[in-house]
């Protein structure tokens, strides 16, 4: 592909669940996840003739915090629109969403970049019900009523991409947020997080916006999000190239691998004919009911992602991984809440890199965080090696046995005893005295006889210590 | 000033509605349609400038709270639709037949 003559525009609509107990508009349990198909249902989301929708409350606090996380102003005055339109999937013939009053819009999401911090900005949250599921079998299509009026909430981004890193940047960062706001699981192997991809590509040396657009509808994953922008500059680019234009369409996903499909259903027509929803009356969101939901959010990613590079001194890759999601950053904070604020850059470290990669299914009840800091402490004062310390945390994270007790057990302490780490060396020197008389020549030959010194002592020495007994000792011999 | 209803909007309404048309219909609908829209039209003769939004309701923030209650059986759900050769599910004929 020719990058540099060509970029892509790029905006999303994101749908999330939200996590609440029962449906949006009816008290059917909203967790349908693997239920029996059909058993989640009452005459209100199976669109039965008379049946009244009544909002759910916790779906409206959670859609207005996630509005006020995204920095957009609150409509005081909000409804709900009938989206009319005609799918299996959808019982009433039209999907109750929000048309010109979002709960949220003009808002903003940081997101770092490359080049710097970016602003995306957010055009619109808005809270609407999701559809059924139909499963396409044997010729025909068969439907389950369980997803149908579950909360959505609905994100709408300006065209404001140029790349696919930043899309992938926002689209984790989003997901952040929701689980921080605890306001969705944000699954999206559950589906609970769907993304909907506005694209199109023009020259880079051009500010104007092109002239079409087009749209991949239902898109499930994150790194499929990523193929079909890939896929879709490609194709679009090839397109530009031979001097056409391509055309405005909706595209579907044809498999994982972000192969797309143009899909020329009546769809395209876009006739919703949006109207009020006259089964709920207005709703109003006061200031001091915004103000309220306001102090109940807690610190976002980015700044505990600010906090913890310019308070805590933690490296900005060690701090992006330890906020990655609430229970991470929460076992974190907690057990630097008792140790000296010096030492939590390197139990940052440890943190995010050995203990991460430790196998948590193995995890022992009795192993606390906390334990790290010894394990830290020992380390740098030098009484086990930085490899023993891996060993110590391994065991004690399995066997759930204190730290000290591991180090004594397997006799990990480091021989810091001079004496025996002289006689050690004079041993090795001894045994290998062309290594010795090489010296002069070959330098390499310093970290042979250490690493011989090393052996000897069954790595429980200072590596350092070593290292200049060593030298010593060859200067002296020379 | 209320646009002049054609044959042409009102296929695409019917199309949207789902609902079939036969010539006649159309011809028929067409005239009515046109009649009413236009009789509606008066209405934006009046001074709605200053008015405010109301709903068809004095209520205003009717919510339930997020309470889980009891849903129809899967077999009472089902029961007025097609029979499924798929347990539980309801068919139709598949909509992936274009
Ligand atoms: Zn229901």
């Amino acid at each position: 592909m020719q990058t540099g003559l060509y970029e892509p525009v790029i905006g999303l609509e994101i749908h999330i669940q939200s996590k609440t107990l029962s449906k949006m508009f009816c008290g059917c349990d909203a967790r349908y996840f693997q239920s029996d198909p059909n058993t989640h249902t009452c005459p209100v989301c199976l669109g039965l003739p008379g049946a009244l929708p009544v909002p759910n409350k916790a779906a409206i606090n959670y859609c207005v915090k996630l509005a006020i996380a995204l920095n957009c102003k609150i409509n005081e005055n909000t409804k709900f629109d009938r989206k009319n339109y005609f799918y299996p999937d959808l019982p009433k013939g039209f999907q109750i969403s929000q048309y010109d009053s979002p709960i949220g819009h003009t808002g903003n999401m940081e997101i770092p970049s490359p080049s710097g911090n970016k602003t995306v900005r957010i055009t619109r949250v808005h809270q609407e019900e999701d559809t059924g599921k139909s499963i396409h079998e044997n010729g025909e299509t068969y439907l389950d009523y369980n997803k149908s009026g579950v909360p959505l909430i609905e994100v709408v981004t300006e065209p404001d991409f140029n790349n696919k890193e930043d899309v992938t940047t926002f689209a984790k960062r989003l997901r952040q947020i929701v689980r921080y706001l605890d306001i969705s699981n944000a699954d999206m192997e559950k589906g609970e997080m769907r993304f909907e991809l506005n694209i199109s590509v023009k020259s880079s040396s051009t500010k104007e916006l092109p002239n079409y657009k087009v749209e991949v509808k239902n898109i499930g994953s994150i790194s499929v999000l990523e193929k079909v922008i890939e896929l879709e500059i490609e194709r679009q680019s090839e397109i530009l190239e031979s001097g056409q234009t391509p055309i405005q369409e909706t595209r579907g996903l044809i498999d994982m691998s972000g192969k797309t499909a143009s899909q020329r259903t009546k769809e395209a027509e876009a006739g919703y004919r949006y109207f009020p929803e006259p089964d709920i009356p207005l709703i109003e969101l006061n200031k001091a009911y915004v103000e309220r939901i306001k102090a109940e959010i807690i610190e976002l990613p980015n700044e505990k992602l600010a906090r913890y590079i310019n308070k805590l001194n933690i490296d900005r890759d060690i701090a992006e991984n330890i906020i990655s999601d609430p229970e991470t950053y929460q076992a974190f904070e907690q057990a630097i809440s008792k140790i000296d604020n010096t030492i939590v850059p390197l139990f940052a470290k440890w943190y995010a890199v050995e203990y991460f990669s430790l196998d948590q299914a193995q995890k022992h009840n009795d192993f606390k965080l906390e334990w790290l800091t010894e394990i830290i402490k020992k380390v740098e004062q030098r009484e086990i090696t930085r490899t023993s310390g891996k060993e110590v945390l391994l065991a004690s994270f399995t066997t759930g046995v204190m730290p000290d007790k591991i180090i004594e057990e397997k006799g990990l302490r480091v021989i810091s005893d001079s004496n025996e780490l002289e006689s050690e060396a004079q041993r090795v020197l001894e045994g290998n005295p062309k290594a010795v008389s090489d010296y002069q020549k070959n330098p390499n030959v310093l970290m042979f006889l250490v690493g011989q010194v090393m052996k000897a002592m069954g790595g429980k020495a200072d590596v350092k210590i070593v290292t200049e007994i060593v030298k010593s000792k060859l200067k002296s011999n020379g | 000033m209320a646009k002049q209803i054609t044959t042409e909007d009102i296929k695409r309404i019917a199309r949207l509605a789902n609902i079939n048309l036969s010539p006649e219909e159309l011809e028929t609908f067409t005239a009515q349609i046109g009649d009413i829209l236009a009789y509606v039209d008066k209405l934006s003769q009046l001074d709605t400038k200053g008015a405010v939004f109301k709903s068809q309701t004095d209520l205003s923030n009717i919510f339930r709270e997020d309470i889980v209650e009891e849903s129809l059986s899967s077999d009472k759900a089902t029961q007025n639709r097609p029979k499924s050769s798929k347990k539980g599910y309801i068919a139709i004929k598949s909509v992936l037949n274009k």
